[in-house]
């Protein structure tokens, strides 16, 4: 914290003997080679530390995003913060030059996904009530691998025998899949208003909820799920 | 043996009975007056909320409770205030819990007295109530810290902020309920804010909001009965609470064990507690220690559950 605070003293963020015109040059170079250093989005508190206080970092961003049109990639906001990206356009090149991006070490597989998404729209949520859920066992290696990858992380722990942890989704969550917030989750209205959101009524099974999305799941074959024998509870 | 040095906390001091012709009728009637009302049950609640003792922090955070309790049922979300208190002590420190979790973090904040900062809340509420940082937050705040001084009264500075917070960011309630007590506790000099207004808001008023510019007093009217509601109950829940803290002081005297007095000051300023191995007594003794305290009425057991059990006034 003391070695943070003396950087922090030695960086001139003022810069008042420079023109201002050089200045917010000055302070558009630094926050453009801080959010390029940092492997992860960079949040505005970090940004505010190579500014000076008088300026207006969304000014700086905008001036930045000016710059990169026409480049290949581009400065997005996600997660609260900003990152460096490239243009979605330019994927299949950059697929077809490097294979980074055609297929993860380890992607995630369509019950995978479901289950992530299942997290994301019940957290905090154990692992005991997801396979409740899903009607068969989500394994340890499902959570771990969701977990590896950095989407999920453990909350608060669940009052009951055993003390499970509870799964919630992180930052890297919503900055992967291009969320700002949670509330970005799609259909998140929907379902409030439909009070589906509710943990606690879909385990006690007062909504027919998978019958209606059942089909789609079964059909594209990512759910070893036998369709009918197997009621949801 | 000598015995050792016992430190005794304060008894917290007792405030007059919350005047019973302030307090607004429970539901149903019209009301003419509610900036009278507002006015006559923050004036009755001032005492309590300028005075610092430990139990004003306890207080604040069973109010953030039952705020964020409100605010999560508005969101949607199923978590009650027993949930949301399960959420927010079984966790490991520093980890996340969940999207209420949030909420009550974000209330429990602003019963801190850190919250009277007005510069950092851009970056705090930013990171509180996880929003994107644009123009609409930044002008929001902008606003409310511009209210922090300066003609009017306080419950029409607090429910103007709430109304312009909520034309710049329409998505978010929490930061207009956050931003109006934070400006009404500026206004009043109280040392820290305390949290009223989320719980007593119904969802119905805030279709009155978008008017509030325009000159239509139906917002002030909803914030002002909902700051007379608010004051009510907080200062019949500081009553409550004082005569427990008494109670529990009382049983704290007659305690043995090593962490007891500090135990007893813990229990005095945090909302609930788990049995769990402290600085120098071990897991089992501080069981005993709370079983005690249950027995000779110092505490309750908050969560009515045979194990995870959480203790609190």
């Amino acid at each position: 914290m003391a070695r943070r605070a003396r950087t922090r003293q030695d960086l001139d963020t003022e810069l008042a003997d420079l023109p201002p015109e050089l200045r917010w040059r000055e302070w558009m170079g630094r926050v453009e080679a801080v959010i390029f250093a940092s492997p992860e989005p960079v949040g505005r508190e970090i940004l505010a530390r190579v500014v000076g206080r008088g300026c207006n970092l969304d000014l700086i961003v905008d001036d930045i995003r000016g710059e990169l049109r026409g480049r290949p990639y581009e400065l997005v906001a996600v997660a609260g913060g900003w990152q460096h990206r490239t243009r979605k356009s330019f994927a299949d090149a950059i697929r077809a030059a490097t294979g980074m991006g055609a297929e993860d070490p380890k992607p995630l597989s369509p019950s995978e996904a479901l289950v992530l998404m299942c997290i994301g729209y019940f957290q905090p949520i154990t692992r005991g009530e997801l396979s409740q859920f899903f009607g068969k066992e989500i394994s340890r290696d499902v959570i771990g691998h969701l977990r590896s990858l950095g989407f999920i992380a453990a909350g608060p722990r669940s009052p009951q025998p055993g003390a499970p942890y509870t799964y919630v989704t992180t930052k890297q969550f919503l900055s992967h899949f291009g969320f700002d917030t949670l509330r970005d989750l799609p259909d998140m209205e929907a379902l409030e208003d439909a009070g589906l959101l509710s943990k606690d009524r879909l385990l006690a099974g007062d909504f027919p909820i998978a019958r209606t999305n059942e089909d789609d799941f079964v059909d594209d074959g990512a759910l070893d799920l036998p369709p009918e024998e197997e009621p949801w509870p | 043996m000598a015995s050792r040095a016992r430190f005794i906390p304060e008894p917290p001091p007792t405030f007059p009975a919350f005047p019973g012709w302030a307090r607004p009728p429970a539901s149903g009637e019209v009301l003419e007056d509610t900036g009278f009302l507002a006015g006559a049950a923050l004036a009755a609640l001032h005492p309590i909320a300028s005075h610092e003792h430990l139990l004003g922090t306890l207080w604040r955070q069973r109010l953030a409770l039952g705020c964020a309790a409100a605010l999560a049922r508005q969101n949607g979300r199923t978590e009650d205030e027993a949930m949301l208190r399960d959420h927010w002590y079984l966790r490991r420190d520093g980890d996340d819990p969940g999207p209420a979790g949030q909420l009550l973090k974000a209330w429990r904040a602003l019963g801190e007295r850190s919250a009277m900062a007005a510069g950092d809340w851009e970056v705090r509420l930013a990171a509180l109530l996880a929003h994107s940082f644009d123009d609409a937050l930044q002008e929001a705040i902008a606003f409310a810290i511009d209210q922090l001084r300066g003609p009017g009264s306080a419950v029409r500075a607090a429910a103007a902020v709430a109304a312009t917070s909520l034309r710049f960011r329409p998505d978010s309630r929490p930061l207009a309920l956050w931003l109006a007590d934070a400006v009404l506790a500026h206004r009043l000099r109280w040392p820290a804010p305390v949290p009223l207004l989320a719980a007593h808001l119904k969802r119905a008023d805030f279709r009155h909001a978008a008017a509030h510019a325009d000159g239509d007093s139906r917002w002030l009217a909803a914030c002002s009965l909902a700051y007379a509601r608010g004051a009510a109950a907080a200062a019949d829940l500081h009553a409550n609470l004082a005569w427990r803290a008494g109670r529990l002081l009382a049983a704290g005297s007659q305690l043995r064990g090593r962490d007891a007095d500090m135990m007893v000051a813990i229990l005095l300023s945090e909302d609930a507690q788990p049995a769990r191995t402290g600085k120098a007594a071990s897991d089992r003794s501080s069981r005993r220690l709370f079983e005690r305290l249950v027995a000779l009425g110092g505490v309750r057991e908050l969560t009515g559950r045979p194990t995870f059990r959480l203790y609190g006034l």
